[in-house]
């Protein structure tokens, strides 16, 4: 990536972080040499955070990933936003973490109709409870596994 | 070997039914490539059939995920007597890549009798038709004991 | 009327059929309950278990369909954790390019016999599939196999390419552009085609566009969002011919056209990129890749269904932490969903298929609930119904729909 292209990607993840400091998120937005950006906000705050970077443009989700943390006691959730017609902005991956012994969350289905799946795909293989959600059941796994039985989860 | 499979398809034609256990569909379009003009596997008389009730063969792919073992069991009673199982692929003789991940049984063997494996990934429809024409052949030389029996 | 349409096997012995149901508040659907498990083999999970190295061959068996796309994919994130991607040599990622857009037009080709199947269009189905073997013979040659081609390598391509097989990609080109411009003919022309597809499963752009429907599904309806013009990845450049393909109907027609559309696109692009070849190596020595060092990647494509993404988690070790796939049909579900309600019975079988599904499509069944009875019809017997029904019904069904 030519130099020029890095200093537009700095100039673009500012402008996520002043997106962020408006709604009174303070966080460090790190964009990578592929024109991807990454950043953690706390749990409480993912939500607004997402509202507010769609409304600015980010308005395509493209899923919800989640990685058990046993060592550090957490689960990381990501969620994988993409910019519409925004030029040279790039792909955020926008982190939170929740703890491993109550693994919930509120739901983004009322921001992003999509997450309706993403998120139970997450439920399903790592037990994350998403509440808010209107039908959080398994997707992917047979309705006879048992109740806690998530596959992702790390032993 | 053609000829007498060609003289064998003016007695009878075979009926296969297709089953997909969770495959990646590499298999499955292989084996409707096998019924376009290039292959076409209808003039030796193989036909699909419309549902196990009519098969003669079963053409089972896939690696067995745990959903469709039921379903595979239940597909294989309907089917009637004399019937032939062939595995057509690697995953669906062994599993193949994803053996041991958790949903996956590994290989159609694991829930019912299979009476030949075509491995390939996926299989050529020249194997599928050679394999089909084998098994007519050994019918015809009254080899399988499950017709010579019935 | 309900409607339920499953995706994925059914036997009317197992007590839960396979549907998906459409939970709707008013106008707004608030859930879609949908069973998808049939094909779900384990994988993300699998890949903890397996060396880095061999991640790019399990990721081409994940779909026989585009399992180029997924290879390549998987090989961009695997570069990017490592830190190589940009070193890899402009030759190799034209061929990559030239491989993804044959891997399209046999894709494209392979759904629209499907669909025309479907509606009981044999010949269509049989013409297609007779265009889609001569790409296959051209992608045997850059690959070696004609369906698991695995054309990429991490650093580059596995095969290089020499003029033979360029006047022969070339040669193929034309004529696909032939057939498709034919085949965009007949779907803008027959009316009777015209009153199967037309004003059917129509999915509108705002709907499109809040479902996060990708891909075709939604260039159909007039989202001209493409991760190759987003992104550009390998190189893809409105210099080798790249264009967005858009349609604005975002009926059943307009996804089939929109995939035409896209046919003619690929093939210009697999004419320039080969009139243009850049020459010079065709991978990196890539040293023995063991580990990367603790991080993660991202990475996305445009795969024929549509946007395909990878995402990796490495904590130092040889075994990959976490991998996590989304496919595109995953991303087309809820869409799916809403297309097939209202319409036909009979327009069931180009609906739910419009958005070009990647499930075992064998054993399906309808359950239709009409408030008073349920009734189940097997996938193969309602096609027929819906055939059969067409030819009874097609004088007024002109009229409404033409």
């Amino acid at each position: 990536m030519s130099s020029e292209q890095k200093q537009v990607s700095s100039s673009q993840a500012q402008s996520i972080v002043e997106w962020l400091k408006e709604i009174g998120v303070e966080t460090e937005v790190k964009v990578d040499k592929y024109n991807v950006a990454w950043a953690e906000v706390p749990m409480e705050k993912i939500k607004d955070s997402i509202r507010i970077l769609k409304e600015k443009g980010y308005r395509h989700l493209t899923t919800i990933s989640g990685v058990d943390l046993p060592d550090e006691g957490v689960m990381e959730l990501i969620y994988h936003l993409a910019p519409v017609k925004m030029d040279g902005y790039p792909l955020l991956c926008l982190k939170t973490r929740i703890p491993r012994d109550k693994p919930e969350i509120e739901t983004i289905t009322d921001i992003f109709t999509v997450a309706i799946v993403y998120e139970r795909e997450v439920y399903d293989l790592l037990g994350v409870k998403f509440i808010g959600h209107k039908g959080l059941s398994r997707i992917l796994l047979p309705r006879d596994v048992p109740e806690d039985y998530h596959p992702l989860r790390k032993k | 070997m053609l000829k007498k499979v060609k003289r064998w398809a003016f007695k009878r034609s075979l009926w296969v039914f297709h089953v997909n256990t969770g495959g990646c569909n590499g298999c499955d379009i292989e084996i409707v490539d096998a019924l376009t003009p290039k292959y076409d596997l209808e003039r030796f008389g193989i036909k699909l059939a419309p549902s196990p009730r009519h098969a003669d063969v079963l053409l089972v792919t896939g690696p067995v995920t745990r959903k469709q073992a039921e379903l595979l069991k239940r597909i294989y009673e309907q089917t009637p007597d004399p019937k032939f199982v062939v595995a057509i692929g690697t995953c669906a003789t062994s599993g193949s890549t994803f053996e041991g991940a958790y949903n996956v049984l590994g290989g159609v063997d694991k829930v019912i009798p299979v009476d030949a494996y075509v491995v390939g990934c996926p299989v050529r429809p020249e194997a599928i038709i050679d394999a089909i024409a084998a098994l007519i052949e050994k019918i015809d030389k009254g080899e399988i004991e499950k017709i010579e029996k019935a | 009327m309900g409607l339920y349409i499953p995706i994925g096997p059914y036997h009317p012995a197992l007590k839960e059929p396979i549907t998906i149901k459409i939970k709707v508040e008013g106008e707004k659907i608030i859930d879609a309950d949908i069973e998808l498990g049939y094909n779900h083999r384990g994988i993300e999970k699998l890949l903890e278990s397996k060396l880095w190295i061999s991640v790019p061959f399990i990721a081409e068996h994940i779909c026989g369909i585009c399992s180029g796309v997924h290879q390549l994919t998987a090989i961009m994130g695997i570069e990017r954790i490592f830190d190589i991607e940009d070193k890899i040599p402009e030759r190799a990622m034209m061929l990559r390019i030239v491989g993804l857009e044959l891997e399209r037009i046999h894709s494209h080709l392979l759904w629209l016999g499907v669909a025309a199947h479907e509606a009981g269009y044999d010949t269509i189905f049989m013409y297609t599939w007779r265009d889609r073997e001569k790409v296959l013979d051209v992608l045997e040659i850059l690959g070696g196999r004609r369906v698991v081609y695995s054309i990429g390598k991490v650093g580059g391509v596995r095969r290089d390419v020499d003029d033979k097989f360029i006047r022969k990609a070339k040669e193929t080109m034309k004529y696909i552009k032939k057939q498709a411009k034919e085949y965009i003919r007949i779907f803008e022309e027959d009316p009777i085609v015209q009153a199967r597809f037309r004003n059917v499963a129509i999915l509108p752009y705002n709907v499109a566009v809040d479902l996060g429907a990708v891909g075709p599904t939604a260039r159909a309806s007039g989202v001209p969002y493409d991760i190759r013009a987003e992104d550009r990845y390998f190189g893809y450049s409105e210099e080798i011919g790249m264009r967005v393909a858009v349609r604005k109907e975002g009926d059943a027609l307009a996804k089939v056209l929109v995939r035409l559309d896209e046919v003619i696109i690929s093939a210009d692009i697999v004419e320039n990129v080969l009139e243009n070849l850049p020459s010079g190596p065709i991978e990196i020595k890539v040293p023995p890749l063991k580990a990367p060092s603790p991080g993660e990647a991202y990475a996305r494509s445009e795969a024929p269904r549509g946007e395909l993404v990878y995402y990796y988690r490495s904590d130092g070790k040889r075994t990959p932490y976490r991998v996590k796939v989304r496919t595109p049909t995953l991303a087309n579900i809820l869409s799916a969903g809403y297309m097939v309600r209202g319409g036909y019975i009979a327009d069931v079988p180009v609906a739910f298929a419009s958005i070009d599904p990647c499930i075992a499509c064998m054993e399906r069944y309808v359950v239709i609930d009409d408030g008073k009875k349920i009734r189940k019809m097997r996938w193969a017997r309602l096609i027929h119904y819906a055939n059969k029904w067409f030819k009874q019904n097609l004088h007024w069904l002109k009229e409404e729909r033409l």
